[in-house]
């Protein structure tokens, strides 16, 4: 019995430290000044005001939510295409130094940023993309192909060699056999791999800040950063902004988080 | 890296794991090399290119971010030079060793709970897993706040707790007190991840050997540290490593937490941090490709460290 | 203005407020020759906060119609705009008209990113304030219309001072005793709004010490600030926190909106503060105005109070591939109707002869409160003209000294050496 009381207080503890930043942020963000401001914490708003987000959403941040909609999911996109392609590559074919493919595509995943954020803005500059969305999405690519591969590439191998030889036993060609037998089993992978791609994407602020200059495609998290940057004494405003640049990635999460979870586990049992 | 992509390309005809009874020519030839093009083409262009460019950038001269002469190894002689590079170095090591410690350990805590198991761990995992989809920057926001000195809930619960000296306190005045805040924020937003996978590795221990260990009379302690943590050891390597690099990228926190990036008066400045300000403040990209360089033969160092140490003993 | 931390005001989120109007309808395309039409990225980089960004938006608006087919796209940097200027300018990526502080305009002019606008400055003169003419030039070639100008000065709680018979302090040491009568009197109210994190509210100081930041010997630049009086002046500041205990402990980073709120939530008896400081307390409590009261700056043992000569000027870039929108943009902008609601708005002087005459005699500084700030505009100085002086502020060398200082990881000498070198590399003789 205490074993069980002790584990309910650990779970318990566990859900408090995980929700309280969220929930402080959206309980700040509604509070008037007067009640932010103050040595003892008001838990909850007496009289929750709304009035930020409807200044928020009077101004720019709309369209930033699109810019940062269209760069996340494009990247997300993109990188589904690319995992599953060579994904299924990587673990139906024998391919020379396969080993060491992965191990390359691994690594990606270790890269310090740093690294590559210098060399990419001068490739971007010298190639016209610096400030456009495109060439976001292709600096976003290179943080996110390494792992979505891998994920899928451990779902392919769950799935039997057995039921693609089966159905082109019965005359379907490869290809078709992986369209029609293959990839409706693969899709869990996908999914874990896209909300890899979509978090990974829409919450990356090296480089959006470094590249984004234009005034109209300036995307969430560098505008976040600037807002910040310029009125962070005004608490209430800025954790509302928050909240605004949270929301859509929570909420894409709490969606596919089974799926994700599914590719978790698959991704740490094969290690 | 690169090398190794091209090759494989250029090695072309696959033979496949198991060959099937009929194939058509696409499929021996070109279909695996069709399938790896656009990944390859990534890895080379967005990845391989600019690691290639970084570490020729280092030995060149970059004042305002345009390419200058050959310089030898001047920007890495002007950087083990610079105090504060040193001083960087070894903040950012020991910061990332106390944030890899304390993420897997509270990981560990947290995995265990959920593996007991009820009705609830289903939606507790889920809970746990959310900070990990929160931006860092709004993350960091938070809990700035969160440590505000004259506002913030963290001194308020202290001094509740009865640790008066933490009336007022002033967090980010001092490098020491500021990392600590922000190692709290980077670790709160890192363990998710680590705790959710290795969650995953302690349920695939379950099973025979275990069952057999538990009849046999041993207890939670003997089973974790004698049959399960050994049984996960590859993946703990992996774990590590991923929290090692998590813990030497972090930028975001940094940025937005500290004023100035890096401050006060230099005591809050790491790699990532430094190397970014460098490049697009300073517009030197010759010293700071040189920096990223360092970060770059470090981590990689640690890594291998790593998987042979967890080669060794098995 | 110029600093990189200087942050305007942060009432409510007001803020933001910028691009909606931007958004929507596809941009015209952009104009072939010199004509007046298609659009033109805007960045109001300096001191446009939250209570004036509406205006900014609205002129902008009104441009758009009195010219039909041009666009204007606004963005709004934040307190690093110093490097957001810094990167565009190094990846090509530039606006086509920008506010910048005046003190980034010598450097922007030597990384040959702006357009010059006048190549004889005297012929600038009477039409612009003298001082910020000066900021505008680069060997002799003036690079940007000055736009506003502002000074700082002493806010004080005149009803706290009151019940302590205390006068405005004239001199520095007159500010210490009372700074330090107020915080003893009232519990919960510190003495002097500690600015830790912004060199523009101490760096002045060095000036009242009877010192200098570098001086200038035949074209070559030297460091001043490891001479004794300037040792002298950050000790002193360093001192009232350290030694004095005038503000919390957490001051050491401040930004000026931080002494601002401070100020606003009762808890601060004086501080150094520009009129945009004191437009933001206004702002956040309209009921302190009657408690408000503003004096000049104290003056030091050198026996001046000289402050920095503040303000931002409107560039136009080099890259901008549609200047002729862009310099009818800035015409309009400098139309005296334009300029003042937004100089009024942001709390400074507009930096033309006329709209500057027009708010002192009849607009919003013939006010008693901000009286103390035209007294003050005449006894003004500039930072080095030097088109590298730019590296000294974004390396943020000068708040890494005061901090270490007031943090006693170094002692005063130390930290000014230091600081003497950095600047020496910054902006000496290669």
């Amino acid at each position: 019995m205490t074993k069980r009381v002790l584990l309910y207080a650990a779970m318990l503890g566990i859900v408090v430290v995980s929700l309280f930043p969220f929930f402080w942020m959206v309980v700040t963000s509604l509070k008037p000044d007067a009640d932010i401001f103050t040595k003892t914490p008001e838990f909850l708003p007496t009289s929750p005001i709304f009035d930020r987000y409807l200044h928020l959403f009077d101004g720019p941040v709309p369209r930033q939510f699109l810019n940062s909609v269209l760069v996340a999911g494009a990247t997300t996109l993109i990188t589904g295409v690319i995992a599953l392609l060579a994904g299924y590559a990587l673990a139906r074919y024998k391919i020379p130094l396969r080993r060491y493919l992965l191990i390359v595509i691994l690594s990606i995943q270790m890269l310090p940023q740093t690294v590559l954020v210098i060399p990419l803005f001068v490739v971007l500059r010298n190639t016209d993309l610096l400030g456009t969305y495109q060439g976001l999405i292709l600096s976003h690519l290179a943080l996110t192909v390494g792992l979505a591969t891998y994920m899928l590439r451990s779902f392919y191998l769950d799935i039997p060699v057995e039921l693609e030889e089966s159905a082109m036993v019965d005359g379907a060609s490869r290809l078709k056999a992986v369209r029609l037998v293959v990839f409706p089993l693969v899709w869990p992978g996908l999914a874990a791999s896209s909300i890899y791609g979509f978090i990974t994407s829409w919450n990356e602020l090296m480089f959006s800040a470094t590249y984004m200059q234009q005034s109209e495609r300036e995307t969430l998290p560098v505008a976040l950063q600037q807002y910040f940057s310029s009125y962070y004494s005004d608490w209430g405003g800025v954790m509302a902004a928050s909240v605004i640049f949270t929301i859509p990635v929570v909420v894409f999460f709490l969606l596919v988080q089974k799926r994700l979870m599914q590719g978790m586990v698959a991704g740490a049992v094969k290690g | 890296m690169t090398l190794t992509a091209q090759e494989n390309r250029r090695a072309g005809a696959p033979q496949r794991a198991r060959p099937p009874r009929r194939s058509l020519r696409l499929d021996r030839f070109g279909l695996p090399s069709l399938l790896l093009a656009p990944l390859l083409a990534v890895v080379v262009g967005v990845v391989g290119y600019p690691i290639v460019r970084t570490i020729w950038l280092s030995f060149h001269e970059g004042e305002y971010l345009i390419s200058g002469p050959f310089n030898g190894l001047d920007n890495y002689t002007a950087l083990f030079a610079d105090p504060y590079f040193v001083a960087a170095l070894i903040r950012t090591t020991l910061f990332a060793v106390v944030c890899v410690c304390c993420t897997l350990l509270i990981s560990l805590a947290v995995a265990l709970v959920l593996d007991v198991g009820s009705w609830l761990t289903r939606i507790v995992t889920v809970i746990v897993l959310l900070p990990w989809a929160m931006p860092r920057v709004a993350s960091g926001i938070v809990w700035k706040w969160i440590f505000n000195d004259q506002y913030g809930i963290a001194n308020w619960l202290l001094v509740s707790l009865g640790f008066d000296q933490f009336q007022g306190y002033a967090w980010f005045n001092s490098g020491f007190s500021s990392l600590v805040a922000i190692t709290i924020a980077v670790v709160w937003h890192s363990v998710p991840f680590i705790a959710i996978s290795m969650l995953a590795g302690l349920r695939a221990t379950r099973g025979e050997v275990l069952e057999a260990a538990r009849v046999d009379g041993a207890n939670f302690m003997q089973l974790l540290l004698r049959i399960r943590l050994p049984m996960m050891k590859p993946l703990l390597t992996i774990l590590g490593v991923m929290s090692t690099i998590f813990a030497y990228q972090s930028f975001d926190h940094f940025l937005v937490m500290t004023t100035p990036p890096g401050g006060p008066s230099h005591s809050t400045e790491v790699l990532s941090l430094l190397t970014w300000l460098q490049a697009f403040t300073v517009l030197d990209q010759g010293a700071a490709a040189a920096m990223a360089v360092v970060t770059f033969v470090l981590l990689a160092g640690i890594t291998a460290v790593y998987v042979r140490l967890s080669k060794e003993d098995k | 203005m110029q600093h990189r931390w200087r942050i305007l005001t942060a009432t409510s989120a007001a803020a933001g407020l910028l691009l909606l109007s931007a958004c929507g309808e596809d941009a015209p395309a952009p104009a072939t020759g010199g004509e007046v039409t298609g659009a033109i990225d805007v960045w109001m980089g300096d001191p446009i906060g939250a209570t004036q960004q509406p205006v900014v938006i609205q002129l902008a608006k009104d441009y758009e119609t009195a010219h039909p087919g041009t666009k204007v796209n606004l963005r709004f940097l934040g307190a690093d705009a110093h490097k957001t200027y810094l990167t565009s300018i190094a990846g090509g990526t530039v606006p086509c008209v920008a506010l910048i502080g005046n003190t980034w305009s010598p450097e922007f002019a030597g990384l040959k990113a702006l357009e010059p606008i006048a190549q004889d400055p005297a012929s600038m003169q009477g039409t612009y304030t003298q001082s910020m003419i000066d900021s505008t030039v680069l060997d002799g070639v003036s690079y940007a219309v000055p736009y506003d100008t502002g000074v700082r000065a002493l806010i004080y709680r005149k009803d706290l001072f009151d019940a302590a018979g205390l006068a405005a302090p004239k001199t520095w040491d007159e500010v210490l005793t009372a700074a330090t009568t107020v915080q003893k009197a009232n519990e919960g109210v510190n003495g002097f709004g500690i600015v830790g994190g912004n060199q523009w509210y101490w760096l002045p100081m060095i000036w009242n010490w009877g010192g200098e930041i570098a001086t200038n010997s035949g074209g070559a630049w030297t460091a001043k600030v490891n001479s004794p009086e300037a040792i002298a002046a950050f000790t002193f500041y360093a001192e009232l926190l350290t030694k004095h205990k005038l503000a919390p402990e957490g001051s050491v980073t401040w930004q000026g909106a931080d002494a601002a709120k401070a100020f606003a939530l009762g808890q601060v008896g004086m501080m150094v503060g520009g009129s945009w400081d004191l437009k933001t307390i206004i702002a956040q409590n309209p009921g302190m105005e009657a408690q408000l009261a503003t004096a000049p700056m104290p003056s030091g043992p050198g026996g001046n109070n000289d402050t920095f000569a503040g303000g931002s000027n409107l560039a136009i870039f080099k890259g901008c591939t549609n200047k002729a929108t862009a310099k009818s943009f800035v015409d309009f902008m400098m139309r005296t109707d334009n300029l003042v609601p937004v100089t009024t708005k942001i709390g400074l002087l507009p930096a033309t002869t006329d709209a500057l005459e027009k708010e002192r005699t009849t607009g919003s500084f013939s006010a008693p409160l901000l009286k103390a700030y035209a007294e003050q505009a005449p006894n003004t100085r500039s930072i080095p003209a030097v088109s590298t002086w730019g590296k000294v502020e974004g390396t943020g060398a000068i708040v890494n000294a005061m901090q270490s200082i007031m943090n006693g990881q170094k002692t005063a000498e130390a930290a000014m050496q230091e600081l003497a070198g950095q600047i020496d590399a910054a902006i000496g003789q290669q």
